[in-house]
């Protein structure tokens, strides 16, 4: 006797229709040749091609690269703006007739069958939820990914070979260290918050590979990060406080003067290391290695 | 004679959130001094500050809906600190306090500047409504164009206690000392400005000055307390109203009364905040508190506030002198010349003779995708979107009788806002075709919720706004609480919320076409029912019709064409509002000749506003939800000037 009820079908036509929607594989335009016209709507994949001596056709906010993103080669003046990350102008990314569109999950899943319309497009995801996903292989992994589409996979592996080595050395040269114990946190330029990078994080995920550890475990987030003030360091306050500065916040000045502040252990024995305001902590390969070598020169 | 129970068992409540919020006995001393005392100072500060702000705004506005907010100077605020983190980074380092006390401050002289020499309550509330959404818009795009500079700036913008040192607390204790001083003295006035206009002026009193004084008092304490905490939205609105639910009226006590439990409502969030998570800023939570609170206390209440805020309309003589018909060629006229423009320019600008090669099918691939597949669909969703939500608002406006109802005010905007926002932040990993539906569920919860708590033997108008403006008041702080923990999703959430026609393809405008073309021409069938209903609530029963059930109908119209609308295009919010007050003041207030007038002009201005959008910043996009606001505001001021009685 059948057993095929109407709510049979119903629930596995609703279970297929969803396996399928919830599918994350792009749609497959699969093309042998390689792309050298790339149109990059976030900024580490910018990054990325010129890390592999490619000048990508377009970029998304390219201000807002130059400012927050400083690694070398820079983009050249022909590089056309497509408007903002968020929302790249569609009619300029069209009128640039590109082979390849490189975008991140976080903003551009929504807009990916209009940008497959347009050229065969990859959508990355730097923030994976599950809490076993690492970013910092991530970001590897994804670099060789665009590498391969444009036929510079060997230049990709050199790099990241590259970007290894430098991990060594620097591991080498702060084995003496005392305390590994560190916090990775960033002020921020308007608002009484310092991001304390967690160990999902790609900057938490590279100081530990040069031989730290952190000591912050802060609720999961996908992004890496928890947001606080003052009253989160006192529990932290025996590993050595790596940070970011913010020399314009008025906050940042004002816990300078606050007694909870000047009452921690690592500012009492002055173990703060200050890099560089314009550091930033979600590029590439480029970015990890720069990032090394900001730490290396505070703690020498 | 004075029954002092609010203030005694207000006090009471202050003085154990004191103990509990300082944690006077349970941290250690520098904790408690440095951190704790001068946080549970200033929300005292703060909440006392808002409580008389709203308190005075709702009298001299004569507007149970009225509160601090209403008068542009949160708005005010927040724009002033983005604009300066952004443009003038210096000037914030050096004072961040001074430059949301200006902001606050101007914006609110500006409202009132604008509302006229004639200073009527209609017209202040409108104006401060309609300057506080171009400001929310203004920055809004600045959030969106310079994400990385203000992503931190949501913290603050949701209302946050958070303090370093004693600063703030100095800073802002002896001026709202000094505002508590001289309610005192204009406490005896109001009470009389109370009894009406003409009355008090046959009391000798003087009706002009007293309102001068307390609006630019309620202006100054409210910008104190926004220079300090953010802008946090609730706690004027409820504090006043759980005075006068208690019974209290007269200004001597409810002023205090007001402070004192605007302080409490303050303090009780942010402890409440402060338990769940140390990344909760404060202002999110006094509405999630405050609402369920306020529709408790209005269930509870068979007696009302004064229904001063029904039967505001603007006084009509307007009538620009068209007749009808021209006004609707013109318009309809002016709708297709706005779809032509819009299709020629962009990212490259077309003539005319290509647009007509590509329908002819005689263009090159490039051109006729731009033609066809990017900017068609977004042109007529974004005319589908906007008739919807003018005809929404207007019936709204009409069930209501208050000229601050819309989309927004029943909930329906921040549901859908809500709803989308849940699926964007906290499952990121579904598909993308979920949102819209969310929004959509969302926006109708919303307004469910609205409708059943408002319920008591049929839905009284003045109830059903306060329960629509609690429930919103909701959704928002949820939302704002989303948007925080977003982090750097915070550019989708957002674009989402600013409302935009960006990418919308040809899927979206078929699932969004049944529902104008089904329900517009229904709603000017019904709206003839309005223009009765308008007469008050007995009155059209006497004339045979069934209230409730016409009420039920249009309402069910109202919401499905929101809810339709904001699901497609995300929340934008002046459409609804201004587009019918425009259209009153066009042509009258009739209903048969409003209906499809405002339809035109909704569909005119979002339209107008995703064009516009899309080439002013050109290649960078400003969602068209911003540009309604920033196009619709200065016309629609300038209506509202035009119109001097």
């Amino acid at each position: 006797m059948s057993q095929f009820t109407r709510r049979t079908f119903l629930t596995a036509a609703t279970a297929s229709a969803l396996t399928v929607a919830c599918s994350r594989s792009p749609r497959l335009q699969i093309s042998n040749q390689t792309a050298t016209r790339v149109v990059a709507l976030e900024w580490v994949y910018a990054e990325n091609l010129l890390a592999l001596g490619i000048q990508p056709v377009g970029v998304a906010d390219i201000q807002g690269y130059e400012r927050y993103v400083n690694v070398q080669p820079s983009l050249a003046e022909t590089v056309v703006d497509v408007g903002t990350r968020q929302e790249p102008s569609l009619e300029a990314i069209a009128q640039l007739k590109p082979d390849l569109i490189l975008g991140v999950e976080l903003r551009h899943q929504t807009i990916y069958d209009t940008l497959s319309a347009i050229a065969p497009t990859l959508i990355f995801n730097p923030y994976p939820s599950a809490e076993n996903l690492n970013q910092l292989d991530e970001m590897q992994q994804t670099f060789l990914k665009i590498a391969e589409r444009v036929n510079r996979r060997d230049v990709a592996e050199k790099i990241i070979q590259q970007m290894q080595a430098k991990f060594q050395t620097a591991a080498e040269r702060i084995k003496n260290l005392q305390k590994p114990d560190f916090l990775l946190g960033q002020f921020s330029d308007n608002a009484p918050q310092i991001r304390l990078f967690a160990d999902n994080s790609m900057a938490a995920q590279i100081l530990t590979a040069i031989g730290l550890k952190n000591a912050w475990k802060g609720e999961f987030d996908r992004f890496g990060f928890n947001t606080v003030w003052v009253e989160a360091l006192p529990k932290v306050e025996t590993a050595n406080f790596i940070y970011i500065p913010a020399p314009n916040s008025p906050y940042q000045q004002q816990l300078e003067t606050n007694p909870v502040w000047r009452g921690l252990e690592f500012v009492q024995q002055k173990r703060l290391y200050a890099i560089a305001p314009d550091t930033w902590l979600f590029g590439g390969p480029l970015s990890a290695q720069i990032l090394v070598e900001k730490i290396i020169q505070t703690f020498a | 004679m004075l029954k002092p129970r609010p203030l005694i068992t207000g006090i009471l409540l202050l003085l154990a959130l004191f103990l509990l919020h300082s944690h006077l006995f349970t941290a250690t001393d520098e904790i408690v001094r440095y951190i704790k005392l001068p946080r549970t100072v200033i929300g005292i500060l703060s909440g006392a500050a808002l409580g008389i702000a709203g308190a005075l705004f709702q009298t001299v506005t004569r507007n149970p809906l009225a509160s601090p907010a209403t008068l542009g100077v949160n708005a005010g605020a927040y724009l002033a600190v983005t604009a300066a983190s952004i443009f003038a980074p210096e000037i914030f380092t050096w004072s961040p306090l001074l430059v949301a006390f200006s902001g606050g401050l101007l914006a609110a002289l500006l409202v009132y500047a604008i509302a006229g020499k004639e200073i009527t309550p209609i017209r202040l509330t409108l104006s401060g409504m309609a300057v506080s959404l171009a400001l929310a818009a203004f920055t809004s795009a600045l959030q969106l164009l310079y994400e990385n500079q203000t992503r931190d700036l949501f913290f603050w913008g949701a209302g946050s206690l958070l303090q370093t040192n004693w600063q703030g607390s100095i800073y802002a204790a002896p001026r709202v000392l000094l505002g508590a001083i001289a309610v005192f003295i204009i406490a005896k006035p109001l009470d009389v400005l109370l009894l009406g206009e003409d009355v008090a002026r046959s009391l000798g009193s003087k009706v002009q000055w007293t309102r001068l004084c307390s609006t630019l008092l309620a202006i100054f304490l409210a910008s104190v307390a926004v220079s300090v905490v953010g802008p946090i939205g609730f706690v004027g609105l409820v504090a006043p109203h759980i005075v006068k639910l208690m019974g209290c009226r007269q200004h001597q006590l409810l002023l205090p009364s007001a402070a004192i439990w605007g302080a409490v409502v303050l303090l009780a969030a942010d402890f409440i905040a402060q338990q769940i998570s140390s990344e909760l800023p404060a202002g999110g939570i006094t509405a999630l508190l405050g609402a369920p609170f306020l529709v408790w206390l209005v269930r509870s209440s068979p007696r009302l506030l004064s229904k001063a805020g029904e039967n505001q309309t603007l006084q009509v003589q307007v009538k620009s002198g068209f007749p009808y018909p021209v006004l609707l060629v013109t318009g309809l006229s002016c709708l297709l010349l706005v779809l032509v423009v819009g299709l020629s320019l962009g990212n490259i600008n077309l003539n005319i003779n290509q647009l007509i090669q590509v329908i002819n099918g005689n263009s090159d691939a490039l051109t006729e995708r731009i033609v066809l597949y990017l900017r068609l669909p977004r042109l007529l969703v974004a005319l589908l979107a906007g008739a919807a939500l003018a005809i929404s608002g207007l019936l709204l406006q009409g069930i209501v009788r208050n000229p601050l109802a819309g989309p927004e005010i029943m909930g329906i905007t921040s549901g859908a806002g809500f709803g989308a926002l849940l699926v964007l932040v906290l499952i990121p990993n579904a598909p993308v075709t979920f949102i819209p539906i969310a929004a959509f569920i969302g926006a109708v919860l919303a307004f469910g919720v609205v409708y059943i708590a408002a319920w008591e033997n049929g839905v009284a108008p003045a109830r059903l706004a306060l329960v629509g403006i609690a429930v919103s008041a909701f959704c928002a702080a949820g939302i704002n609480l989303l948007v925080v923990k977003s982090k750097l999703q915070v550019g989708q959430a957002l674009v989402w919320l600013a409302g935009s026609t960006y990418a919308r393809q040809w899927d979206e405008v078929w699932q969004l076409l049944a529902f104008p073309l089904i329900l517009l021409p229904l709603g000017w069938l019904f709206a003839r029912k309005l223009d009765v209903m308008a007469l008050g609530e007995d009155l059209p029963r006497i004339l045979g019709m069934r209230l409730q059930q016409a009420r039920g109908v249009i309402l069910a119209i109202a919401v499905a064409l929101a809810a339709a609308a904001v699901s497609t295009v995300g929340t934008i919010s002046f459409v609804g509002l201004i587009a019918p007050h425009a259209t009153r003041l066009l042509i009258g207030s009739r209903h048969r000749q409003l209906v499809p007038i405002a339809a035109i002009l909704g569909a005119i201005l979002v339209t107008l506003a995703d064009t516009v959008g899309r080439v002013v910043l050109a290649p960078k996009e400003i969602p068209s939800g911003l540009v309604t606001a920033l196009i619709g505001t200065p016309y629609f001021l300038w209506l509202l000037g035009f119109n001097r009685k």
